[in-house]
């Protein structure tokens, strides 16, 4: 008696997940709703395409990570949560292909494949727990320094690239304008800013030790803490000192 | 609600404020998608305002192409206010199942588990952020404010 009771009970439980699942049929596949949430409380949906008689390509059609992201929990830009996503993929074999999850499989992996899919968008969509609201104020003013210059048809080098001389040593700077007479853009944002005032003070005095002609702007968050020393180092070592509310302004100061 | 630094009247009163973007941000290739985004300027002030952002989304994927459909976020103080994307279902806040595009609004108590449906016809990504603009009334300046460009230049 008890047995038959399980296994009603398992009955029901799996009549209500089939009846929950929503299917729509595609080119060569279809692509499912399972009634497993996750983040933004939407199901999760899954993409799947025959290959031949025997193989299917599942994808997530990256769902889960670009809502993840989009919605301000850095995955990829962030080394620990970066660490976790790797960890789940590889704990339910799956692939990552940029943002999306994927997997092929023959018929009978099929099904287990599919439930591989839905433990690890749930651990995924799980990473959003230890989420603390911390915009990552630099990375979005160099996006919209960006901007403004791709506005402005201005070619330039950002990151690692963008280096510039000194007569002392090297510096990275956010942005590097190749130029008869250069310009670099450098975004300041952050805590102690008055360490870093001092650091730029010197690199932006290195900087024009070596070629005079260079042209520095310093962009600064004004939401972080400035003194007025750290402020004025920067004001007096930088051309141009601009606001990270007036980015826009950079289209002017720019001599390309 | 402490740990949001602003309120479901905010949000609202935020989307139905005229708002500014410099011009159509670059599509930018990204972990095998396709974003574009950037910050929005308050008319008041004219200033940009890096903790209002709009952008959207697409992953890239050649044997996937027609399912794949773009999303887009209205972000302020680095968490998503208004999101417009597509799925299969989704279950509403208020228990009723809406299909295929929806408009997820922020509330004080489900967040963001609140959604409207809306008509979008498989739009492509740059099609889709103008939409997402006219939907959150963002304007972009270079178009229609000729005075805004005087005034922040």
């Amino acid at each position: 008696m008890k047995n038959l009771n399980s296994i009603n009970i398992i009955k029901d439980y799996l009549n209500f997940i089939e009846s929950s699942t929503k299917i729509k049929e595609i080119k060569n596949g279809c692509y499912i709703s399972l009634p497993f949430l996750y983040s933004g409380d939407h199901f999760i949906e899954l993409c799947i395409k025959q290959l031949n008689d025997n193989l299917f390509m599942i994808s997530d059609l990256g769902n889960i990570l670009i809502e993840v992201e989009s919605s301000g929990v850095p995955i990829f830009s962030n080394k620990k949560r970066k660490t976790l996503l790797l960890d789940i993929v590889k704990k339910y074999k799956l692939n990552l292909e940029g943002v999306s999850l994927k997997k092929s499989a023959n018929k009978k992996e099929l099904a287990q494949t599919i439930h591989n899919f839905i433990e690890a968008t749930k651990a995924i969509s799980d990473l959003t727990y230890f989420r603390e609201i911390k915009i990552a104020k630099e990375s979005i003013i160099n996006q919209e320094i960006k901007h403004v210059l791709d506005h402005k048809k201005i070619e330039y080098l950002e990151k690692a690239e963008a280096k510039i001389e000194g007569r002392l040593e090297n510096h990275n700077v956010d942005f590097f304008i190749k130029n008869e007479k250069p310009e670099i853009i450098v975004t300041h944002s952050g805590e102690n800013m008055k360490n870093r005032a001092e650091v730029w003070g010197f690199k932006f005095f290195d900087i024009k030790e070596k070629n005079p002609n260079v042209l520095s702007i310093s962009v600064y968050d004004v939401d972080s803490i400035w003194t007025g020393t750290s402020k004025r180092i920067l004001k007096d070592k930088s051309d141009y000192f601009v606001p990270s509310t007036d980015i826009h302004k950079i289209e002017k100061i720019i001599r390309s | 609600m402490g740990e949001f630094p602003f309120t479901q009247v905010q949000v609202d009163e935020l989307v139905q404020k005229e708002k500014y973007v410099l011009s159509v941000p670059r599509k930018e290739k990204i972990n095998n998608k396709i974003r574009m985004g950037c910050s929005i300027f308050l008319e008041k002030e004219c200033k940009i305002d890096i903790k209002l952002g709009i952008e959207v989304n697409i992953a890239i994927d050649s044997l996937f192409r027609e399912e794949i459909r773009p999303s887009g976020v209205l972000i302020w103080h680095g968490q998503d206010v208004r999101r417009i994307n597509w799925k299969l279902q989704k279950r509403n806040a208020n228990g009723e199942n809406i299909e295929n595009w929806h408009e997820h609004i922020w509330r004080d108590e489900e967040r963001m588990g609140f959604v409207v449906p809306i008509e979008i016809n498989n739009p492509s990504i740059e099609e889709f952020f103008l939409m997402c603009l006219e939907r959150w009334n963002i304007k972009i300046v270079g178009e229609v404010q000729p005075m805004l460009i005087e005034r922040i230049s």
